[in-house]
């Protein structure tokens, strides 16, 4: 789980000039380490997440959770499925990470500070999401948490175009069909509550609201 | 009898719009323009105001030169990401005496100007990999631009400002070959056969139309019979209007000490079968693909390091921006940097990241401009390159240019500098096809040159045996980058293009992708002045 305070910036004086420009050097700030800030490319300066490459907010999302799918990736788990476009730009970043190296990333990315995404979904029924959302809470908390023991992700703070793509993913059986991957597999018979799309904007409408 | 009327018609309705033409100079030219924007909207009336010289020159930005800078403070510019449109940015800046700080996040400067030369690395994202070239001088791949264009003002301007060296570039090479697998069973054929081919089976059943009469109400007799000649003139025809064959293919045999045998014309069914003309047959007819190109001698990354000699800025390097915020006085970005985050204030930025990179920096900017920003999205294609133990292209008479294929890797160049020499890099692939890109991207390196190499022997036979090593460079892996030409959708573009052409607070958006030539390097420069003109008006204004 995630420390949820925001950390403050602080200023530190100035330390170096460069030219007549005057740098800063930012304290009590996590810094990614240098051989990950390739993750950032795609998921965002703060790993917040990146809609224009479709990459999800990791900030929020804990150490267990980002290991396990980064394993999965590495072992063709996830992200290997013909139509799976986004997923197989994914896949091929982990497969020169070692084990030692996802952990480490896991254990980075885990502390992070939570960086909560904007909704940008518009028109769900708040009402009908709440009701849909009763059958997601038993693994993912009430206030879309996350539960480790479940292997369930946080949801709340998630982009909501992410959790939109991967409920109709998990529909379409591009994600959790594989063998290997249980909790996807759970996932994927779950994701067949909701409908249609309308459903699954209903309920991400709703999760947008458990962010705060 | 269909088809006559077809034609009839046709000719009529042309000649109709050639009607209107004339009239136009009878309108005036804001009448004409209030017609324009009734059926074309406010981008085309732009547009023809541009043409009837009514804006100014906007077409290609002109080239500006920035007033000297204030005296006392208001001097500190800050460039996100060091290629060609900051380091043009800077040059420019720092003539009139302002400070440049650059802030880049990869180790090298140059961004998309990419030359790869034995033992560089290209940072692919997630799967970096060395190059492999032997080390000599003629032995690299121009990985980014490759083609200079006669027409690109700018970018020749500081070719020959800074003594940056050119030399030809084949863009179109009638002796390279077109290869599909639907057509003459696979078997690739010049293209100066091909070209010859068509162009005579078209002009016969010109000229068989010509001689029923078909146009007799169109034209006169005089204009008529020039017509014919035109035609067989143009696809080399008989005295009576039949094509059979044309030295233009090349002769099949003869043509020295004895004579000259032609070639049978191909199987016309079977030319359209290859999609050759779908393409490559017109592109070098393109708008910035004409004949003659230039390339710089030993590398198009020349051209940026050209600059450098010539700047005093400060580049911090490995250094990825993590946010930008607009404050009443300026601009602080913030980036990252041997571990930790800094920050630096200036008076004015110019940002050159690519915008779908731009989504993941947090920043302060207004509604619309975020909006715009988020909207871009990345163009993905990809170049692979071998090195060949012998330039076997020589013997088949290829020097330069470009063959066509229907594999996926849809281009093979053939390199125009060190011709005779033992060696040779040429690109085995050049592809512009999402889908084909898609699928390089998601293969290994190693697979990649693998799939390349059996693709190509569908076009040179023995290719494999000649390769000793090879590298894939797919744009939209590549680390800082994600892609290699940002643009819009049109109905995007024209929402958001001025938007974000102006400056949010003293923040500028700059590089190709501000322009209506991305994936050039003019574009980039022509962003860069559009913003220096801006700069150098408000300065001077305020
Ligand atoms: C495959 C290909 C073929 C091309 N062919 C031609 C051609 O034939 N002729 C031609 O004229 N042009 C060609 N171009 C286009 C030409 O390369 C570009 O127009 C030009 O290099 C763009 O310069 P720029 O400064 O606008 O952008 P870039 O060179 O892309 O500069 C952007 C910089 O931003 C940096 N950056 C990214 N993220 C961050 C961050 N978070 N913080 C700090 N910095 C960051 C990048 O590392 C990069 O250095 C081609 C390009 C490609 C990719």
């Amino acid at each position: 789980m995630k420390k949820l305070s925001m950390k403050i910036l602080t200023f530190l004086l100035v330390v170096s000039a460069v030219s007549t420009l005057s740098v800063n050097v930012l304290a009590q700030d996590i810094v990614t380490p240098q051989r990950y800030e390739f993750c950032t490319v795609c998921h965002g300066a703060s790993f917040q997440g990146n809609s224009s490459i479709d990459a999800p907010n990791l900030s929020i999302l804990s150490s267990t959770y980002i290991k396990q799918q980064l394993t999965n990736y590495k072992q063709s788990i996830r992200g290997t499925l013909p139509d799976d476009i986004i997923g197989r730009e994914m896949q091929p970043m982990t497969l020169e990470l070692s084990a030692e190296e996802i952990n480490a990333i896991a254990e980075f990315v885990g502390d992070l500070p939570d960086k909560l995404a904007k909704a940008t979904v518009e028109g769900g029924d708040v009402v009908r999401g709440r009701r849909l959302y009763a059958g997601c809470s038993a693994c993912h908390g009430l206030k879309g948490e996350g539960n480790e023991a479940m292997k369930a992700p946080r949801l709340a703070g998630q982009n909501d175009w992410y959790l939109f793509r991967q409920l109709q993913s998990y529909k379409q059986r591009l994600r959790g069909d594989t063998p290997g991957d249980m909790p996807g597999a759970q996932m994927l018979s779950a994701s067949q509550m909701l409908a249609d799309d309308r459903a699954i904007l209903d309920v991400v409408f709703y999760i947008n609201t458990l962010a705060n | 009898m269909q088809r006559r009327q077809y034609l009839k018609t046709w000719l009529r309705e042309e000649r109709l719009q050639a009607g209107i033409k004339d009239m136009s100079d009878q309108l005036s030219r804001r009448q004409l323009l209030e017609l324009v924007g009734k059926a074309g909207g406010s981008a085309a009336v732009y547009q023809v105001a541009l043409a009837l010289g009514m804006m100014p020159g906007r077409a290609a930005a002109e080239r500006v030169s920035v007033a000297k800078a204030p005296a006392g403070a208001g001097k500190n510019i800050l460039l996100l990401g060091a290629g060609l449109a900051n380091l043009c940015i800077a040059y420019e800046l720092e003539k009139a005496g302002y400070q440049c700080t650059f802030v880049e996040s990869s180790e090298r400067i140059g961004g998309r100007s990419l030359t790869l030369r034995a033992g560089d690395t290209v940072d692919e994202i997630g799967q970096p990999r060395k190059v492999m070239f032997d080390n000599e001088s003629h032995l690299y791949f121009n990985a980014g631009p490759a083609r200079i264009p006669a027409h690109h003002h700018l970018l020749h301007g500081y070719c020959r400002e800074l003594g940056v060296e050119l030399e030809w570039f084949v863009n179109d090479n009638r002796y390279a070959l077109t290869q599909d697998d639907a057509s003459l069973d696979g078997k690739p054929v010049m293209i100066r056969e091909y070209m010859a081919d068509a162009r005579g089976f078209m002009s016969e059943l010109l000229a068989k139309a010509i001689n029923k009469n078909i146009f007799s109400e169109e034209f006169s007799k005089e204009d008529s019979e020039r017509l014919f000649e035109f035609v067989r003139r143009y696809g080399d025809l008989d005295e009576k209007g039949f094509y059979k064959g044309t030295a233009r293919a090349g002769y099949a045999s003869g043509g020295m000490i004895e004579p000259g045998v032609k070639k049978g014309p191909l199987d016309f069914s079977e030319l359209l079968k290859n999609n050759f003309w779908k393409s490559g047959m017109h592109f070098p007819d393109g708008e910035s693909q004409s004949a003659p190109l230039m390339q710089a001698v030993g590398g198009n990354d020349h051209v940026f390091k050209a600059f450098l000699p010539h700047l005093k800025s400060t580049f911090i390097l490995n250094a990825p921006v993590i946010s930008i915020t607009n404050t009443p006085a300026g601009v602080d970005v913030v980036y990252s940097h041997e571990g930790k985050h800094k920050k630096i204030s200036a008076d004015y930025c110019f940002n050159s990241i690519p915008l779908p990179l731009m989504t993941g920096v947090d920043n302060n900017f207004s509604g619309k401009y975020r909006e715009g920003i988020a909207k871009a999205r990345r163009g993905k294609l990809t170049k692979i390159a071998f090195q060949t133990s012998e330039r076997f292209w020589e013997k088949e008479d290829i020097y330069g240019g470009i063959s066509w294929t229907n594999q996926p890797v849809q281009q093979i160049w053939y390199p125009s500098h060190g011709v005779y020499k033992q060696k040779g890099v040429m690109l085995a692939s050049y592809t512009w096809s999402r889908t084909n890109s898609e699928a390089f991207g998601r293969m290994s390196p190693e697979q990649r040159l693998e799939d390349a190499k059996q693709q190509v022997s569908k076009v040179h036979a023995d290719f494999p045996k000649y390769v000793e090593n090879g590298v894939s460079v797919v744009w939209h892996r590549m680390n800082h980058h994600l892609g290699c030409t940002t643009s819009w959708s049109a109905e995007d573009k024209e929402k958001y293009f001025k938007t974000m052409q102006m400056p949010d607070g003293r923040h500028y958006m700059v590089g190709d992708q501000i322009s209506y030539h991305s994936g050039w390097q003019e574009g980039a420069f022509s962003s860069a002045h559009f913003a220096l003109a801006h700069f150098n008006e408000r300065v001077h204004k305020a």
